[in-house]
């Protein structure tokens, strides 16, 4: 990434990067939210599994993100 | 006067309401980025990190709403 | 089909599934519109190319530049100097998705074939399966596969809970976004049409008198909305081709 970058190469990155922090917070919650709706119906609890994975998967998301994306 | 009745899902309607904030976040998030990265160039790539945490932390709302609107969509 | 008083004022998904033309139920509209798109394409650069010249002619010369952007703009600056052998494809593929796009503006075409999610699903389903099948073939299924569900640099603690997200959102979701980001703009720009079309004759048709002139603003605001369709036509074209590049560029590439 040196300093001689187009805007449309810049563009295209920015778009790419946005659509996979997105990406990733979209996989991150939908899967833990849903292992812990699963784990709510097996075991019956009242909402505490989907919450918990909710949280869980955003803050794993997150993590993802800063990891991958921030420079 | 007849009585209003709105029909369909009331989750739909809490998800549009939930969904404004994260709007708002994420807009002032990548505003903020753009002006920083204006006035002070050399600081893009230091910021972009920060830009992609208040991102991701304020569209995290949204997606989690979308997630509960399926969940308690029943009621 | 407006001319009556009687316009079915909300549109609904039911407006987008159109009857087949003279009343058999295998061609429809949207076919017939998709046939001529592709002709158009393959008939213009058979034209343009047909006695190739030095100095270009008029429409070799559209035809070299389009290819150019995209070779040039796209798969050499996303991918690399080794992005040229995709140009062909991604250039067939932007001028495929832009012409289907398109007619969802010109006048008597009006809706994209793109409306219908199969489209835009086969589509992503072909940059999906070329992404990965480049990606193997450089890799290995084994690497590849550890290239992208594996991010480099986490503690061995935390990975387990990060493999399946990974996973999840490179191999699964991403087709997934293709197709839908594509479909949606286009089924919601053509909904956006309906709407402000169809309220202009449904208030025409209003009782109240003074309702009447406001279908004016309806419609000023329905050909407005047709010139902000063809901004977003061109760009979800080339949105689609420069996250393919992307996403093959990361196939590609030895660590994200």
């Amino acid at each position: 990434m040196s300093d001689d970058q187009s805007p449309r190469r810049q563009g295209a990155e920015g778009a790419n990067a946005g659509y996979a922090a997105l990406g990733y917070l979209m996989s991150g919650i939908g899967l833990w939210g849903f292992l812990g709706w699963l784990l709510d119906r097996w075991l019956g609890l009242p909402h505490i599994g989907l919450m918990l994975g909710l949280v869980v998967g955003t803050a794993l998301a997150v993590y993802l993100i800063v990891k991958r994306l921030g420079a | 006067m007849t009585e209003l009745a709105i029909t369909g899902s009331l989750a739909a309607i809490g998800y549009g309401l939930a969904a404004v904030g994260p709007g708002i976040g994420v807009g002032i998030v990548f505003a903020a980025y753009i002006q920083a990265s204006a006035r002070q160039p050399e600081s893009a790539g230091f910021n972009r990190t920060w830009l992609f945490m208040g991102f991701a932390l304020s569209e995290a709302l949204a997606l989690i709403g979308v997630a509960l609107g399926f969940v308690w969509a029943k009621g | 089909m407006l001319a009556e008083g009687k316009t079915p004022f909300p549109p609904s998904v039911e407006d987008f599934f159109l009857p087949g033309l003279g009343g058999q139920p295998w061609i429809s509209k949207i076919t017939v519109l998709l046939w001529i798109g592709v002709a158009l394409v393959i008939l213009f650069f058979l034209l343009a190319y047909r006695s190739p010249k030095l100095v270009p002619t008029k429409s070799q010369w559209v035809a070299e530049s389009m290819y150019g952007m995209i070779r040039d703009g796209v798969a050499k600056e996303t991918i690399g100097h080794e992005g040229i052998r995709f140009a062909p494809y991604l250039t067939s593929l932007f001028l495929f998705i832009l012409v289907t796009n398109l007619w969802g503006i010109i006048p008597v075409a009006q809706i994209s074939p793109n409306s219908h999610i199969a489209f835009p699903t086969f589509l992503a389903l072909l940059s999906w399966v070329m992404y990965n099948y480049v990606g193997i073939r450089k890799h290995g299924f084994a690497k590849y596969i550890k290239l992208n569900c594996f991010p480099p640099g986490t503690p061995l603690w935390i990975a387990p809970l990060l493999v399946p997200m990974e996973f999840f959102s490179n191999l699964i979701l991403r087709p997934i976004t293709l197709a839908i980001r594509l479909f949606a703009n286009m089924f919601a720009g053509h909904l956006i049409l309906l709407v402000f079309t169809l309220a202009g004759f449904a208030l025409l048709g209003a009782n109240a008198v003074f309702i009447k002139p406001v279908s004016i603003v309806a419609w000023a605001l329905a050909i407005v909305l047709t010139l902000f369709e063809t901004v977003i036509a061109v760009l979800q074209a080339y949105v689609f081709v420069i996250l393919t590049a992307a996403y093959l560029q990361g196939a590609l590439a030895e660590e994200h």
